[in-house]
């Protein structure tokens, strides 16, 4: 590996010496972007799984506090008798006052608010429930009643989940574009700076692809050195977002966090930003010199 | 198929056809110039300072293109060459240059090694037969000195060992002889003569004529940017302009 050395004195040229830096922010801005996506994508996922299968309907509160139960055994009985229902419950006050607390306080239910009651329903996995025709049936006998399917909700969530990627996929690619052209202008530097040397390489018999290895060496190890230094200051950028909410109540924060596929994936970031100056070094290289004789 | 007979065997190594040089819109450094160098002849380019005598050595190994006519190396016609097929002709020609070329972040040992490493030897070996040529020419202290460290005379010996390292089949010198003293420069002339022995075609460009008239060699004699071939003996030339 004696040509990582190089008969070229790439590593003394001063614009070389900004190359890691450049690609270290480059990949340090990359990572936080596609942390970002990967994050809402795993969540959306979360949520997907967690509500695909669950419908809640809303027993708004009636007039009579008489009919509260009748309504909801009613409510209960038409939910059973559906197809593709695994089961249904009312949720109770304790849970129904957890769940409000974030809003309310410790003891909100106490306040006397007209509070609807909630019923989960649970699906059987992968079933076509008609929603619309259990709005009906439900409309008929509990009046006021509000099957909530959460497709609206997930529907935002999916649109806001898209918007996000887009957003990423269009930080990484401007990224990428900007590293490229960092490579490319220092590639050119350094052809010009050791014209020379590399004109007395070719008068010895040197191939394009001798002197292209030199400098594709030196983009390749400033990239992978600033790729590393962005990724580590990138993690920990990403876990400070992950922890932070965690001191907050949870309710106000969806949890975004990362599997070992998402954290494998940014992992690769230093490696791709390594290959990607690497190759472009090599293109530029041959790109000049393919105009000398 | 061409290639790999011709480094077998070239009929010629060197055949200019009414060349014709000039840089840029300005007058022509070389006009209508044609000769022919065979295989194993050895030749002295002579010429006042500023005659061309640098840019028909450019022309031969291969820095530069002829702004009209031909030329020929080992049997190649240059105009028909793709770069990629440069490379390997370059590999077969050795130079040395007035100015020595040095790469000066390189010891004595790197420099000498380029056109092996460029041609892919096997590291090994180019440490030991870098190592046993420093030698020869009395280097063998100075294997890792840095070229900035070395006198006049050493660097030209350091660019001469890199010009021969590589068994060249034609040898271009340009003034190889100017930086160092009587004995290094019979000693060097001595061994530009061996090499020739031993099949190397050699072009020495020179303005010395205590040199020319010592060693009983052909002329190229450049004037006014024509070329004009004086014969002393039957050396292999085998056209003149």
């Amino acid at each position: 590996m004696r040509w990582m050395h190089g008969d070229i004195p790439l590593g003394r040229d001063a614009t070389g010496r900004f190359l890691h830096w450049i690609v270290g922010l480059m990949v340090y801005l990359a990572a936080l972007a596609l942390a970002g996506t990967l994050a809402t994508e795993r969540m959306t996922q979360a949520w997907h799984l967690e509500l695909a299968d669950n419908l809640t309907v809303q027993i708004p509160a009636p007039a009579e506090a008489a009919l509260r139960g009748v309504r909801l055994e009613k409510a209960l009985g038409v939910l059973t008798d559906t197809p593709g229902v695994r089961g249904a419950r009312v949720i109770d006050d304790d849970e129904m006052a957890r769940l409000l607390e974030p809003w309310l306080g410790p003891g909100g239910l106490a306040l006397g608010l007209p509070i609807p009651d909630l019923i989960s329903v649970a699906l059987k996995p992968r079933a076509a429930v008609d929603v619309e025709a259990l709005r009906q049936r439900l409309g008929a006998d509990v009046p006021g009643a509000f099957v909530d399917d959460h497709r609206e909700w997930l529907e935002s969530i999916e649109r806001f989940a898209r918007v996000v990627n887009i957003v990423a996929v269009l930080i990484v690619a401007l990224v990428s574009l900007a590293a490229i052209a960092a490579v490319v202008f220092v590639t050119r530097t350094g052809l010009a700076i050791h014209r020379r040397i590399i004109d007395l390489l070719h008068l010895v018999g040197a191939q394009d692809d001798y002197i292209a290895r030199q400098f594709q060496a030196q983009a390749l190890r400033l990239a992978l050195l600033g790729g590393m230094a962005g990724m580590a200051c990138a993690l920990v950028t990403i876990l400070a977002v992950t922890m932070a909410p965690r001191h907050i109540d949870q309710g106000f924060f969806p949890t975004l966090s990362l599997g070992a596929p998402q954290w494998l994936v940014l992992a690769m970031l230093p490696l791709a930003a390594a290959s990607i100056a690497m190759l472009t070094a090599r293109v530029t290289v041959f790109r000049a010199l393919a105009r000398v004789l | 198929m061409a290639e790999s007979r011709t480094a077998q065997s070239p009929s010629s190594v060197v055949v200019f056809d009414d060349v014709t040089v000039r840089y840029g819109a300005g007058p022509k450094v070389l006009r209508n110039v044609s000769f022919t160098l065979g295989p194993g002849s050895f030749h002295f380019l002579v010429g006042a300072s500023g005659a061309g005598k640098s840019t028909l050595l450019s022309l031969m190994y291969l820095a530069m293109a002829p702004a009209g006519g031909r030329v020929r190396i080992f049997d190649r016609d240059l105009s028909t060459l793709a770069r990629r097929e440069l490379p390997p002709l370059r590999r077969r020609i050795g130079v040395v240059f007035q100015d020595f070329r040095l790469l000066e972040h390189l010891s004595a040992m790197d420099n000498v090694a380029l056109p092996l490493r460029v041609a892919g030897a096997p590291e090994v070996e180019v440490r030991q037969h870098v190592g046993e040529l420093l030698s020869w020419v009395g280097l063998a202290d100075q294997l890792h000195a840095l070229p900035a460290t070395l006198s006049g005379g050493q660097q030209q010996r350091v660019a001469i060992a890199r010009a021969i390292i590589a068994r060249p089949r034609l040898l271009l010198a340009d003034e190889p002889t100017g930086n160092v003293d009587d004995t290094i420069a019979m000693r060097l002339m001595f061994l530009f003569q061996e090499l020739n022995k031993m099949g190397t075609t050699v072009v020495i460009a020179t303005h010395s004529d205590a040199l020319v008239n010592r060693f009983n060699h052909r002329q190229l004699r450049i004037v006014e940017g024509s070329l004009r071939v004086i014969a002393r003996e039957d050396d292999g030339i085998a056209g003149a302009a």
